[in-house]
């Protein structure tokens, strides 16, 4: 049979299974398993440590995020995004941003998907949503790890917001989903930047401890106070935003701001990513 | 078929990587139906100019296309139809061969999910690598690796099959598999385009053959009228050198040159019959005539200046 | 490139979306500071005012973004574990911060500090006043009697800006300048210049909403030209709120207190049990009060220390200078402050 009497048309669904194989490739890597272990091992450090606290010192309760955790487990999910997404979510999705293409490129595999031929916008599109799943997956692992851990540790019940009011378990629980998309929304932004940073380079972990800097550089620019006429426009300025849900009514307005600031990251390196790919010689 | 178009053909192709000019002017031109060897030393640009023809680099000069479609802006029409090994194989080592074809499938728009664990089975059995199917590729020999991207060019009917060095690190028994399977492919009518540094290869599989040399094609055509091309020379034995010169010089042949026992030099298109005939007519007493022709290896040294390893 | 000719214009639909978005989220972020200017009838400045003492909203929910540009140094440290409400209210001067203000007529309020992962709140509900900080789990309780102005009761900032106005009308020029959008609202902007020039008050803006006529906006601006205090809405919304907001239970394990009844009026009894003597009037109004500078705490005292040393005629001291506000702190125990020149200060206090 002549391939030429093969249809040469696009299948329907051919996203969606290259999109599945890329899940696949990401997620039965043993190296990125381990790295959700260690993400949730994280938690639960926090979450012991926490309990052996509150053991020594007992009648002791203070208004921070840290002190709420001993009275309710539910807390322990916010308090491990809090200090996850700082360094360790982060370096995660640098982990897999400095995989998406320049670890193809460094095994040679990048130059069989092109001959497919995966289109190179195509594979881009596809790498960029396999990196926003990734760092779903990553900040969901992390409230999850939080309430499994904090419940065990410390039971639950309704939950204080920081208004003073109570909210019932299963809107804290709501509320604590929310809080994990909302974290996973910027850490998707930070990979767009990790893929622009990919396509540069055919050397991995260049490009991922690149990314990681340039995340951890952002961490300290927004510290400096100042610097406070930049911090508006820096990625991670409102990530911490999502203890804003803790509040009630849930003040939204920094949280939009900083979702549009999420948004406007990610489009701008998705599409440098995407100018840099699509003239790049692939010569590995 | 004369009137299809050629399988592979570019004008004024060149590639330059900073200073260095890696690819010149190169003008392909592969019949449909051909198997063509692609050949030339290590560091030539064959690597390159593939590169270029499968739309992984881009030329600075010049046009290519494949099957008759422009590349590369007909990649994605094209490339379905044409199974590709460039420079060695590539897979993910924590992987199985089975997911890793799987994966190669999928990045294709236009495979067929339904047929692909099938189409993946049936090119693992036709490189023999069947059994080692669901080892991870880490596992794989080198051998077994480059089989492996082999079955990855025959995930599909194709049209054209570009191989890169397709027996590089493979053992004697794997070479002559190789060998075997690609003169079956192009005895089914696929086109077949062969890179390789390793003239014997080319010489026992291809019907066509270009020599590249320091990023230019220097020679281009039918094997057999390459074969013509080569220079005829011819040996005299003879112990009356003298007279035997002088009826050379007549017939038009200049270069005659002493040699152990008579003459020798190149018939210069003179058909060695007339020049039997007139030493025997002029009294030359011939002891031995014979018409010499240099192997292929000779030729492409003088075509390129280089040697070849002719050990596979 | 892999893709096919007709994939050219898929291609560019990509860019024009891609640079869209981007466009779009960078919009998103620079949107308040849009500078539109709206047509609104025209109002002098006495129409104005008149319609803002009338101004009857039958509620709103607003957010508030306060900044505070003094040079003053960060003074989270001083005030120490017992001077919270000092805290609080000294940490507003530096900075900025984020105020929710719900209002639902006069007796309804809340105004909460959105602060980092802590809040500070302080609600009315009739006759029941709660003082709640996050930060300490802690609320504090009291109850008003009907009628009485509590001295801690919530002021929105537009309340402020409604009281700021009644007080300044004598010693100001008032005139309006122009419309402006705040909170995508259009608004009319209304401009105070003190009288007198001795004040380090340059000008005060506000801005007022053109249908409600609450002030959106209120900019301090020092007469260096520099922008010291400035407090506008980044959003509103004129429906009354749920009465649920204004409804407030100590959550369990909080540490609850009841506040005494405040002493009567509506002013903070100096600490001594003196009234601080007042020279001058209007925007260069010199206020003087006892200070004992010995029962300051440690911190204050290094910060006290820090200050210049200045001396004349009336004694000798340290100056406290910031764009808007200077204070002297004499070494016999009184302080001086006001919105003017150290030199002000000087002849306010030889005047004693």
């Amino acid at each position: 049979m002549s391939a030429a009497e093969v249809s040469v048309r696009r299948r329907r669904g051919s996203f969606g299974r290259l999109f599945a194989s890329e899940v696949h490739l990401v997620f039965g890597r043993r190296r990125n398993q381990v790295g959700l272990l260690v993400l949730f091992g994280l938690v639960t450090m926090l979450g012991v440590a926490l309990k052996v606290s509150a053991m020594r010192h007992p009648g002791d309760r203070g208004g921070d995020l840290f002190s709420l955790v001993a009275g309710n487990g539910v807390f322990l999910g916010f308090a491990g995004l809090t200090i996850e997404i700082a360094l360790f979510l982060p370096l995660a999705v640098s982990v897999l941003a400095g995989d998406a293409v320049a670890g193809e490129a460094n095994l040679g595999t990048l130059r069989y998907l092109l001959v497919a031929p995966v289109g190179r916008g195509r594979l881009l599109v596809v790498k960029a949503c396999a990196l926003g799943v990734g760092a779903l997956t990553g900040a969901v692992l992390v409230a999850l790890a939080g309430v499994l851990v904090g419940v065990l540790l410390f039971g639950a019940g309704p939950l204080i917001t920081l208004s003073g009011s109570q909210i019932g378990l299963g809107d804290g629980l709501l509320r604590l989903l929310l809080a994990a998309l909302y974290v996973a929304v910027g850490l998707a932004a930070l990979g767009m930047i990790g893929l622009f940073i990919s396509t540069l380079t055919e050397q991995p972990i260049a490009a991922t401890v690149a990314t990681a800097m340039v995340s951890t550089l952002l961490w300290i620019l927004d510290a400096v106070p100042q610097l406070d006429w930049l911090h508006p426009w820096l990625l991670v300025d409102r990530w911490s935003a999502f203890i804003d849900l803790l509040r009630d009514p849930v003040f939204t307005d920094r949280m939009v701001t900083g979702l549009w600031v999420d948004i406007a990251y990610g489009a701008v390196f998705l599409f440098a990513a995407w100018l840099r790919f699509r003239v790049k010689d692939i010569t590995s | 078929m004369s009137s299809a178009p050629p399988a592979i053909a570019s004008d004024g192709l060149g590639k330059r990587f900073g200073r260095q000019q890696v690819v010149a002017d190169l003008a392909l031109d592969v019949p449909k139906g051909a198997c063509y060897g692609f050949i030339g030393p290590n560091g030539s640009g064959k690597t390159t100019t593939i590169r270029m023809l499968l739309g992984l680099v881009r030329p600075d000069g010049g046009s290519c296309s494949l099957l008759g479609e422009p590349m590369p802006s007909a990649a994605a029409s094209v490339l379905p139809r044409v199974g590709a090994l460039v420079e060695g194989p590539a897979f993910h080592p924590y992987l199985s061969g089975t997911a890793n074809l799987l994966r190669v499938d999928a990045a294709d728009p236009t495979s067929d999910p339904a047929t692909a664990r099938s189409r993946v089975g049936s090119a693992l059995e036709r490189v023999g690598l069947s059994a080692a199917a669901g080892k991870r590729y880490r596992a794989y020999s080198l051998g077994m690796r480059q089989r492996l991207g082999i079955a990855a060019a025959l995930l599909q009917p194709r049209d054209l099959l570009v191989l890169d060095e397709p027996t590089n690190g493979l053992d004697p028994q794997g070479t002559r598999e190789v060998r075997h399977l690609v003169a079956g492919l192009a005895a089914e009518g696929t086109t077949v385009f062969v890179s390789s540094h390793l003239l014997a290869e080319v010489e026992q599989l291809c019907d066509h053959i270009g020599v590249m040399r320091e990023g230019r094609l220097v020679a281009q055509g039918p094997l057999a009228e390459l074969e013509g091309l080569r220079a005829q020379r011819f040996r005299l034995q003879t112990a009356d050198v003298a007279a035997a010169r002088g009826v050379l010089s007549g017939l038009g042949v200049q270069d005659a040159s002493e040699a152990t026992d008579g003459l020798a030099g190149s018939l210069s298109g003179v058909e060695p019959e007339r020049i039997v005939r007139a030493l025997v007519e002029a009294g030359v007493a011939v002891r031995g005539f014979a018409v010499v022709r240099p192997t292929l290896e000779e030729a492409f040294v003088e075509l390129t200046g280089e040697g070849f390893d002719v050990s596979g | 490139m892999s893709t096919g000719r007709n994939a050219v214009g898929r291609r560019w639909v990509w860019m024009v979306a891609a640079g869209a978005l981007a466009v779009a989220g960078f919009t998103g972020l620079s949107v308040r500071s849009a500078v539109a200017e709206p047509v609104l009838p025209p109002l002098t400045p006495a129409e104005l005012l008149a319609k803002v003492a009338q101004a009857q909203p039958a509620g709103f929910s607003a957010t508030f973004e306060q900044r505070s540009d003094l040079g003053l140094p960060s003074v989270s440290g001083i005030g120490g574990s017992e001077g919270d409400d000092l805290q609080t209210a000294l940490s507003m001067l530096t900075g900025n911060h984020t105020i929710r203000v719900w209002l639902a007529g006069p007796d309804h309020a809340r105004v909460a500090l959105v602060d980092g992962s802590t809040e500070t709140a302080a609600i009315r509900n009739g006759d029941q006043l709660w003082l709640w900080s996050s930060e300490k789990q802690q609320a504090r309780h009291a109850t008003i009697k009907a009628g009485e102005k509590p001295a801690t009761t919530p002021m929105s900032p537009t309340e402020a800006v409604q009281r700021l106005l009644a007080a300044v009308e004598p010693s100001t020029d008032v005139t309006t300048s122009g419309t402006g959008m705040v909170a995508g609202r259009p608004v009319y902007q209304l401009v105070l210049t003190p009288k007198d020039h001795a004040s380090l008050v340059g000008q005060v803006r506000i801005s007022v909403d053109a249908t409600e006529f609450v002030p959106l906006a209120a900019r301090v601006v020092a007469d260096d030209g520099s922008d010291a205090l400035s407090v506008a809405a980044t959003s509103v919304d004129f429906t009354r709120p749920a009465d649920s907001i204004f409804a407030f239970t100590p959550p369990p394990g909080a540490e609850v207190t009841q506040l005494k009844p405040p002493a009567g009026a509506s002013e903070h009894p100096a600490k001594d049990g003196t009234k601080p003597t007042v020279v001058g009037s209007g925007w260069t109004t010199v206020a003087v009060t006892k200070f004992d500078v010995s029962k300051a705490d440690q911190t204050a005292s290094a910060l006290l220390k820090s200050l210049p040393e200045v001396s004349g005629s009336w004694g000798h001291g340290r100056l406290l200078s910031t764009t808007l506000v200077n204070a002297v702190i004499t070494d016999d125990g009184r302080v001086a402050v006001g919105s003017v020149t150290p030199e002000r200060l000087y002849a306010a206090l030889a005047t004693r």
